[in-house]
């Protein structure tokens, strides 16, 4: 089973992706984590896919990215979310440094990361 | 399987109190629980968002353990922000760093020697916070003439 982590302090966004995942892909065990001091013990290397808000009090996702890199997690499981639009969200996170930099309320980015949810529940369900 | 950061800190804590029931149960060696660490200045330098590094420059090495007021627990994924002057005795982005601490809540920062500021002993601002605890914000004054330091940090527990 492959293993989805959300951390973001927004409750309500946080809930909702949570249960879209859960309702359109669930082959997945999805874990959200609305604080990101509790996130931090929560990264680890076999982490399917991590799912990172860039503006949170105390442990921004920038940070949380630089841990989980230090801790062996491959930069393509990872995405960063944000409400800023994609020439800041690049600004802050220059392509390459992580799989995707994504603005969390456009439709259009939202496909693509349902295009990354049922890719991942492909690989859980197996060949 | 839909489960949620509840159910994982429950666990968290099971393991937390198996690991460390002793301290849990007894605080410092001494049997002294521990305080938390008193507050000093914060200035006006602080800046959030320090990039996560450890090394700052070479010469002078800060190392502890960030523990929880009352038990003594050793607090692991806590973090510890530092910033300093450089050798010229000037705040700057090349002297802000973060750490999060690892396993029994140890950290380690290799930087220069801060450079003096104005009438004050040379320093080394420090903010710390941890899931479940207040931020203490505090700093650590290098003696003169060593290259070392130990400096442990006590949080007290967050505010309800």
């Amino acid at each position: 089973m492959k293993t989805v982590l959300i951390i973001d302090d927004d409750r309500l966004f946080l809930n909702y992706l949570g249960d879209y995942i859960h309702e359109r892909c669930p082959s997945l065990d999805v874990v959200t984590c609305d604080d990101p001091f509790r996130g931090l013990a929560a990264i680890t290397s076999d982490i399917d896919l991590l799912l990172l808000d860039l503006e949170m009090p105390g442990i921004d996702g920038r940070k949380l990215l630089d841990y989980a890199l230090s801790k062996g997690l491959d930069r393509s499981h990872i995405i960063i979310l944000s409400g800023h639009d994609a020439d800041y969200l690049h600004a802050c996170i220059p392509m390459g440094e992580c799989l995707a930099v994504m603005n969390k309320h456009e439709a259009r980015q939202k496909e693509v990361l349902d295009m990354i949810f049922d890719s991942l529940q492909q690989k859980s369900e197996g060949p | 399987m839909w489960y949620t950061m509840t159910q994982c800190l429950a666990l968290g804590l099971l393991f937390t109190t198996l690991a460390f029931g002793q301290a849990a149960a007894g605080g410092d060696e001494k049997g002294v629980p521990c305080k938390p660490t008193e507050e000093d200045e914060m200035g006006p330098f602080y800046r959030p968002g320090a990039p996560l590094r450890s090394v700052l420059g070479s010469g002078y090495i800060l190392s502890g353990t960030v523990r929880a007021a009352g038990d003594c627990r050793p607090l692991d994924n806590a973090l510890v922000e530092f910033w300093m002057t450089g050798p010229d005795g000037h705040y700057s982005d090349a002297y802000r760093a973060a750490v999060i601490t690892g396993v029994a809540g140890r950290y380690r920062l290799e930087t220069d020697l801060p450079g003096i500021y104005g009438s004050r002993p040379i320093h080394i601002h420090i903010r710390a916070e941890a899931y479940g605890h207040a931020a203490v914000t505090t700093q650590h004054y290098p003696a003169k003439g060593q290259s070392t330091a130990t400096f442990d940090l006590v949080l007290p527990p967050a505010k309800p």
